[in-house]
């Protein structure tokens, strides 16, 4: 269920713009952000607050890939496999990260910490290769700096 | 004032309007532009890139849809690149869309297949394996969905946006990805959904009863009539073989545009439901046995013409009906008062005294607010339903709804929530606030001021348990839209009604929910009206129908509906004649009157409540199986067209009205110079019927074409009325208020019998305010007995907030055995069984 505090935020985004439509995106973020993913009944009533149809919502969700409609681990961690971070052997650091939590990229291990994603540049090319994992960035990564990352996340 | 632009098109000048796309002006031009995704009636996206242009100084090529006209543009259609380009386009759609034509229902009627004929190539360089998505994936119960073969035009997610404003499908993922859906593949629920099989380029989208049932080029289409409301939409009949297959929407408009709902859609399969009578039924030894016609036709019209020899003529009693097609109607009226000598004609449904039509289907689109005195438009006309959302979605159309159940469209406006009943006191509260309001300007005010002092909100409110802060919304949006259009139904007072207009000007009108309320009132079927309004009293009128039929016509008036089934019981009524209409769904007094009867007949496509009851019953063709013409809710003539032969068996209800005569009078009789019922088809009773009807005289088959025909009407001027508003008193021991009225698809005569239908049709439902259940431990899904003084019938609840505390709700045809009359809330108590 949405926070009454989400709701009321959600209204006044959509007072931010000329068109109330143009607050879907803020507002589905605002949503992830509290439930870290956007599952139907999340949607539908982010629809209704928008005064939009379920359908209209879960196009735009659908359409994003940051999005996560379905549930992602407590850490979401997202490795950039574009070409930068790829040269710079991005596929071994999720070979590495693959095999250190043992599930396949889209999955989540099932103690519910980790859940791991390829994603698009993430903008830190002169740092490659790189990840997040929720809001924070990783860079010029190793396997050893990965196995201390994961280690301290675990011990958090 | 307008402006004008000069563009030049391939080389040809022309002058159109600012704000035209190219796409526009070329069609003035008369040169083609090909498109995929554009449709005339939503808003274009230039999504399919199909009618791509070469402009004059615009860089890259232009769509051609979406691109407005500027002075001096100047256009190329058809230049090497742009006919490449288009090639291309079409490559790169087929790239991806699956070549299953030979087993794809759109084949032979598919854009896809038709551009890529004209303006394609010949040959796929493609090789690769082509992507896969889901396919045969129902959206409800009547779209199927075929995501391989979607081009992702977005018509039908433009339609369900722009017209119902039901945004149920959108584009969902994202590239090679993207699929058209409902959100988490829910089934459609908009009432007009069936639309977008045809609005689908390709084939996407298809009709599920129609799924391989027939290859568009085997069907035979004829250009008809919808008759399952009164709305009258324009459709396209197709069969194969004798079957009727589906319905399309055919362009009218000032009718339905060309869209159609479901009811109208998929309902017309009715026609072929294993239900149909097929052979005349006669009782013997209380049961209803099969007859040949000869027999059945003779026993009728022996023991009618001995109840009227050994009575008199005015114990013959015939009841037409809204859903009988004119030329039915007329030879009914005719042959009561020209072969039986009575006046006893009436039918349910028959619009009151100062009734009238509205000026069309489309007039929500004319008006302010859109007012519903206790009708909700979806039930009873959904193509009304549609005009009014589409009103309010492009117009800023507002809806103000009185009355106990809550419609859809309220949601572009305000609920006045009332008990059943109180209608006419909620909008005397609201005269009471326009009457106060400076904003309105009429010399009817003052009086009104005074007329309405009684009814101020709070008062209102109290008697009627409606808000007062609805009220004020309500009187809100009348005050600063004007223009009211008022729907009202069939027990409204009129009073209050004339007095908003006399306030705001606007119109009201008469929601009919059958298919020929106007017409068969037209055709004479009224105990005191001639075809043509002429009263049975006036010697003149008599003369020349006396004449014109060959008979002496009595000159008394006869029995309406109400006064002929009272009178059955008391012998004053011994025999009926009933033509289309299952009187005991519709008419409380009904089944008990009609079983005191002596001799009843009726004529009907299925053995419904009421032909259960009759001595005979004769088959008769539907509206899709013979010629007949109808009378819509604004008055607009229409045809409907023969598509199919009645099965084997049936005959139209004209000519089974005929036939009885023949009986009657022996067939020699018939055959001479001087009769009167020699009728090979419907047209020459039309002929008929337009030499004794002045409004129709001009009126042939071929003038009333496949468009209709609408005489002219002049707005007529209302002057103000006071009225007087009797609030209902509940009897002790009724606690509640029983309101009836037609869901989207009813179990009424004759969309019950739809096998499409079937799956979506409204059960034995009873609304309840969960209020109202929590007390008697009542939930969704309980059996429950409603019982009025009358009688009781067992009903499944459905317990929710869209009826007002205090009321219940049911369709007419579950619950009309209790009702008080016809069109009148009820009290009755409710419990659990």
């Amino acid at each position: 269920m949405l926070s009454d505090k989400a709701k009321s935020e959600i209204q006044q985004l959509k007072a931010r713009y000329p068109h109330p439509n143009s607050a879907l995106l803020p507002a589905l973020a605002l949503a992830q952000k509290e439930h870290g993913w956007l599952s139907p009944e999340v949607l539908e009533e982010v629809a209704e607050v928008m005064g939009l149809s379920p359908a209209q919502v879960g196009s735009v969700a659908s359409f994003y890939t940051m999005f996560n409609r379905r549930p992602v681990g407590k850490y979401l961690v997202q490795v950039c496999t574009n070409v930068a971070c790829s040269l710079l052997g991005a596929e071994h650091i999720v070979e590495h990260l693959k095999r250190k939590l043992g599930i396949n990229v889209g999955e989540t291990t099932p103690d519910g910490l980790f859940t791991l994603l390829e994603v698009e540049c993430l903008g830190s090319c002169g740092t490659a290769p790189v990840m997040q994992v929720n809001d924070t960035y990783y860079e010029n990564l190793t396997a050893e700096k990965i196995d201390q990352i994961l280690a301290e996340l675990r011990r958090r | 004032m307008e402006v004008l632009v000069n563009v030049t098109i391939d080389g040809q000048q022309v002058s159109v309007r600012a704000g035209t796309t190219i796409l526009d002006a070329a069609k003035q031009l008369g040169i083609p532009i090909p498109t995929f995704c554009y449709y005339a009636k939503l808003v274009g996206i230039g999504a399919c890139r199909m009618c791509l242009v070469e402009v004059e100084k615009m860089r890259g090529l232009q769509t051609a849809c979406t691109t407005k006209v500027q002075e001096g543009m100047v256009v190329r259609t058809n230049t090497p690149e742009v006919v490449q380009t288009r090639q291309g386009m079409l490559e790169f759609l087929l790239t991806n869309h699956p070549l299953d034509c030979p087993i794809c229902d759109k084949g032979g009627e598919c854009d896809l297949q038709d551009q890529v004929f004209q303006f394609g190539g010949t040959v796929s360089r493609y090789v690769e394996e082509k992507r896969h998505k889901a396919k045969a994936k129902p959206l409800g119960p009547f779209v199927m969905k075929d995501e391989e073969r979607c081009i992702l035009c977005r018509r039908c997610i433009r339609f369900l946006e722009e017209w119902p404003g039901d945004p149920e499908l959108d584009a969902f993922e994202r590239g090679r990805n993207t699929v058209v859906d409902t959100f988490y593949g829910r089934p459609l629920t908009s009432p007009f959904s069936g639309n977008v099989i045809d609005l689908c380029p390709v084939g996407a989208l298809t009709s599920i009863p129609f799924r391989f049932k027939a290859r568009s080029w085997e069907l035979k289409r004829t250009p008809s009539i919808c008759t399952l409301c009164g709305a009258g939409c324009n459709l396209t009949l197709d069969a194969k073989a004798n079957r009727l297959l589906r319905a399309v929407g055919r362009e009218n408009p000032d009718v339905n545009d060309e869209w159609l709902c479901d009811r109208g859609r998929f309902g017309q399969d009715y026609v072929r439901s294993d239900q149909r009578l097929t052979s005349p039924l006669i009782r013997k030894d209380g049961q209803l046995q099969p007859a040949t016609w000869d027999e059945a036709l003779a026993f009728a019209a022996r023991r009618i013409q001995d109840i009227a020899q050994t009575a008199n003529p005015d114990v013959v009693a015939a009841v037409g009906s809204a859903r009988a097609s004119n030329e039915a109607n007329y030879l009914l009226q005719k042959w009561a008062r020209a072969v039986v000598g009575t006046n006893n004609v009436d039918f349910a449904g028959r619009p009151a005294d100062g009734f009238a039509p509205l000026s069309s289907v489309t007039a929500p689109l004319r008006a302010g607010v859109v007012v519903l005195l206790g009708v909700d438009p979806l039930g009873d006309a959904p193509m009304v339903d549609l005009w009014i959302r589409r009103a309010a979605l492009t117009k800023g159309t507002r809806v103000v709804a009185i009355g106990p159940k809550r419609p859809v469209v309220s949601r572009y406006g305000v609920w006045l929530g009332c008990r059943p009943g109180t209608e006419s006191a909620v909008l005397a509260a609201l005269l009471h606030l326009l009457a106060r309001d400076e904003r309105v300007q009429a010399p009817a005010k003052a009086d009104l001021a005074g007329w309405t002092k009684d009814y101020a909100p709070d008062r209102v409110a109290e008697a009627t348990g409606v808000s007062v802060q609805a009220l004020k919304q309500a009187a809100d949006f009348l005050a600063a839209k004007g223009s009211p259009l008022v729907l009202y139904g069939g027990g409204a007072d009129l009073s209050p009604v004339r007095d908003l207009l006399a306030l705001l000007g606007g119109e009201a009108g008469y929601l009919a929910p059958k298919p020929n309320a106007w017409g068969a009132l037209l055709m004479g079927v009224a105990p005191d009206r001639y075809p043509g309004g002429a009263s049975v009293e006036d010697a003149k009128a008599r003369d020349s129908f006396g004449k014109q039929w060959d008979a002496r016509l009595s000159p008394r008036k006869g029995l309406a509906l109400a006064d002929m089934l009272a009178g059955c019981r008391e012998g004053i009524v011994q025999a009926m004649l009933v033509v289309e209409s299952d009187l005991v769904r519709e008419h409380p007094a009904a089944a008990e009157a009609l079983r005191t009867l002596r001799f009843l007949v009726v004529v009907d496509q299925f053995l419904t409540a009421t032909a259960e009851l009759a001595d005979v019953v004769l088959p008769s063709a539907a509206p899709s199986e013979t010629d007949g013409t109808f009378l819509n809710l604004a008055k607009r003539l229409q045809r409907a067209a023969q598509a199919t032969y009645p099965p084997k068996g049936v005959r139209p209800a004209w000519r089974v009205i005929a036939d009885l005569v023949d009986a009657a009078q022996g067939k020699d009789k018939k055959r001479g110079a001087e009769s009167h019922w020699d009728y090979e088809t419907a047209a020459e009773i039309w002929r008929e019927i337009t030499r004794g009807v002045p409004v129709c005289r001009e009126c042939t088959y071929e003038t009333i074409g496949t468009a209709g025909w609408q005489p002219e009407s002049a707005a007529e001027k209302v002057k103000p009325v006071p009225f007087a508003v009797e609030y209902p008193v509940a009897p002790e021991g009724y606690p509640l208020t029983l309101a009836a009225g037609q869901a989207l698809f009813p179990k009424a005569t004759p969309a019950r019998y739809s096998p499409a239908l079937a799956p979506v049709l409204w059960g034995d439902v009873l609304l309840v305010h969960p209020k109202d259940a929590e007390g008697r431990g009542i939930k969704t899904g309980d059996a429950v007995r409603v019982a009025s003084a009358r009688g009781a019938v067992e009903l499944k609840a459905r317990l929710t907030d869209e009826v007002v505390p205090g009321c219940v709700w049911a369709c007419l045809e579950s619950v009309a055995a209790l009702l008080e009359a016809p069109d009148k809330a009820t009290h009755v108590k409710l419990s659990r069984s």
